[in-house]
């Protein structure tokens, strides 16, 4: 992560970018910008006199980068740097890497760690941040011994363990940083600027999705430079290939403004949030959204103060997420949707009659989707036996939806069998949430 | 699919169970199983000699570096079976290499409807879209899925096929499938599985 942060984004591009800044324009920039911009200023500070290659902050990012890529452990990195200050005493290379570290992190590209209860009920988050215990289902916080389930290091004078903790890496710094950068920001608005054919189909921005929900919130289409997001989420186990003992849930989101050729590079990927093992969340994973989505309705609501180093200017950025990206059983788990019975695709919705063979259910109702009159629809012994009359199913809409979902009330947490079974009884879904899904791969 | 075509036991959709249900159903005779529970092979099932002559064409395949995986590891000729395909591979195959596999060991009947299903995902995976031409590849794939429900025994079908039908809606309202699929994404997953080192805590060493 911190690879590819450094490594393609800030290591380069925030160098550029620093030195067209001027220190006038600061004075109309909110704390934030105007300190970084401070900071940046400040490590333009040569490396040692008469140095023009390098400052002394690019020198210490270029010594990360290394670290990053070859994987050096801190303690070489420290007995490194102590080696480099002693030799080198004239130059401005800080002894320990503690220096560095705390340097590096004025960046704002750091994760924040949110704790999180042991049976997904609960992030320790917000208001319940200072709780020690679950709400619903009254797990301690802490992370307990195996044998006499006393919490680990209650007694001792040792530190306490936490059971579960969930890394979030914050979205509104890393979207702020790519305007701040003057090389990306420009393919930030890519999109507007470029040349379009009528009837040649290229980037989304040509396609129904966007254009529809530009119609639709025209104050969020009059600036090119929101960011419209994609969500990208999919199962994965840290260990070997074959073992499945242990599934991790991390999330990626895609900044779609940027043009075709960087768009879907793994340079532009944000990781967003590592979901800890080692069971799989389920529908939990809505407990672990909490913190993104309650960023994305402040970036959407209020919007965040950016600098725009291309036009030197402060202007407020919104943010959207326009789609999600999963496989099929990643779908059930963020939709909601329950991907196992005859009914498992939601894009049909209960436009379906499920037919189940030798207990597995079988979709065949292809000959709707034929022109009215064509001699398959009237073929009984080569298909299943019957005419087909009916019409392709319509195409749900986001209202639609909303009701469906208006009345499902949900439990969070790992011990609810029953109540999900009669969700999924009731209403072929287990929770909330409804994002326009897409699934290849 | 492949798997059918070659009757690799497990994986195969066609079996005793798909031709009863054929049976419950009432259609297709000549595909019913008999008293005891024999039943003759269907129109695309392979022949001894004709699988060899597909696998050896799969296994003489080179692709270029960083294409896919090497195809031609997965394949067993002497035992006859396929296995140990990334669903990358399984992309790659479908767009390209099937159908040249498959040109001279199946029926013809057979082999264009399958044909046309690879073209149809090879003209969907097009990286400029023409609002025209999509619209002529749906009524081509609605055909062409006739076509393989006349083909195939009904268990076949599983949601997956059924995806087939909604994928030209879904790349007329997103964008070509090259901005929505997981590819990208399950390369960067591999990424971050490298960087685990503490294997008591995955999740930090990654962050």
């Amino acid at each position: 992560m911190v690879n590819d942060a450094f490594g393609n984004f800030v290591n380069t591009q925030n160098m550029d970018n620093h030195e067209n800044m001027r220190p006038e324009s600061s004075q109309m920039m909110p704390d934030e910008i105007a300190q970084y911009m401070k900071f940046m200023h400040d490590g333009q500070q040569s490396l040692y006199e008469g140095c023009d290659k390098y400052s002394k902050l690019s020198f210490l990012l270029k010594l990360y980068h290394i670290k990053c890529l070859c994987r050096i452990t801190d303690k070489a990195m420290s007995m490194i740097l102590e080696l480099l200050a002693d030799a080198y005493d004239y130059a401005k290379i800080p002894s320990s890497f503690y220096e560095p570290k705390k340097i590096i992190n004025k960046f704002g590209l750091h994760y924040t760690k949110i704790d999180a209860c042991p049976n997904d009920c609960m992030l320790y988050y917000g208001e319940d941040k200072v709780r020690e215990f679950c709400t619903k289902c009254n797990e301690s916080r802490w992370k307990k011994t195996k044998k006499s389930n006393n919490i680990v290091g209650a007694t001792k004078k040792q530190k306490k363990v936490l059971a579960k903790v969930l890394r979030y890496f914050p979205l509104k710094p890393r979207l702020q940083r790519m305007f701040m950068s003057s090389k990306i920001v420009e393919h930030m608005q890519w999109h507007a600027s470029r040349s379009t054919h009528e009837g040649i189909l290229r980037h989304p921005s040509d396609f129904e999705a966007w254009k529809n929900f530009d119609l639709m919130n025209p104050q969020f289409a009059s600036d090119p430079r929101n960011v419209r997001l994609g969500l990208a989420t999919n199962v994965f186990n840290p260990f070997g290939d074959l073992s499945t003992c242990h599934s991790t849930w991390p999330i990626v989101l895609i900044p779609y403004n940027l043009p075709h050729w960087m768009c879907m590079k793994q340079s532009s990927f944000i990781l967003s949030m590592i979901i800890p093992g080692k069971k799989a969340p389920g529908k939990d994973i809505d407990v672990y959204l909490r913190p993104l989505i309650e960023e994305l309705k402040e970036l959407w609501n209020i919007g965040v103060e950016t600098f725009d180093s291309h036009k030197k200017e402060v202007f407020h950025m919104h943010a959207v997420i326009l789609w999600t990206i999963s496989d099929f059983p990643g779908l059930g788990t963020l939709s909601g949707w329950n991907t196992h019975t005859g009914l498992a695709y939601p894009r049909c919705n209960f436009d379906i009659t499920p037919k189940k063979i030798q207990g597995k259910f079988c979709f065949m109702n292809h000959r709707r989707w034929l022109n009215a009159g064509h001699k398959f629809r009237l073929c009984r012994s080569r298909f299943d036996g019957s005419v087909e009359s009916r019409n392709p199913p319509l195409r749900i809409s986001g209202t639609n939806v909303l009701q469906q979902v208006q009345n499902v009330n949900i439990v969070f947490g790992k011990d609810n069998g029953k109540v999900t079974t009669l969700l999924m009884a009731l209403y072929n879904r287990e929770k909330r949430v409804y994002f326009l899904n897409f699934l290849i791969g | 699919m492949v798997y059918t075509l070659l009757n690799q036991c497990k994986k195969s959709k066609d079996n005793l169970k798909a031709r009863n249900d054929l049976k419950d159903w009432g259609v297709r005779p000549d595909l019913w199983p008999d008293a005891n529970n024999k039943y003759l092979p269907a129109i695309y099932t392979l022949t001894k000699e004709n699988k060899h002559i597909f696998l050896k064409t799969l296994k003489n395949i080179t692709v270029p570096d960083g294409y896919s995986s090497n195809i031609s590891r997965c394949v067993d000729v002497k035992q006859s079976k396929l296995g140990g395909l990334k669903s990358h591979d399984s992309h790659v195959l479908m767009q390209q290499l099937l159908p040249l596999a498959m040109r001279k060991t199946l029926p013809k009947e057979v082999c264009s409807i399958l044909i046309n299903l690879c073209s149809f995902f090879k003209n969907l995976c097009n990286k400029v879209l023409k609002v025209d031409e999509l619209n002529q590849l749906q009524n081509r794939v609605v055909l062409t899925l006739g076509h393989m429900e006349m083909l195939f025994p009904p268990s076949f079908f599983t949601v997956m096929v059924h995806l087939i039908v909604h994928l030209v809606e879904d790349a007329k309202i997103g964008a070509p499938v090259q901005y929505r699929w997981m590819y990208p994404i399950k390369r960067y997953l591999g990424k971050l599985k490298s960087y685990v080192r503490n294997k008591a805590q995955p999740e930090g060493s990654i962050a």
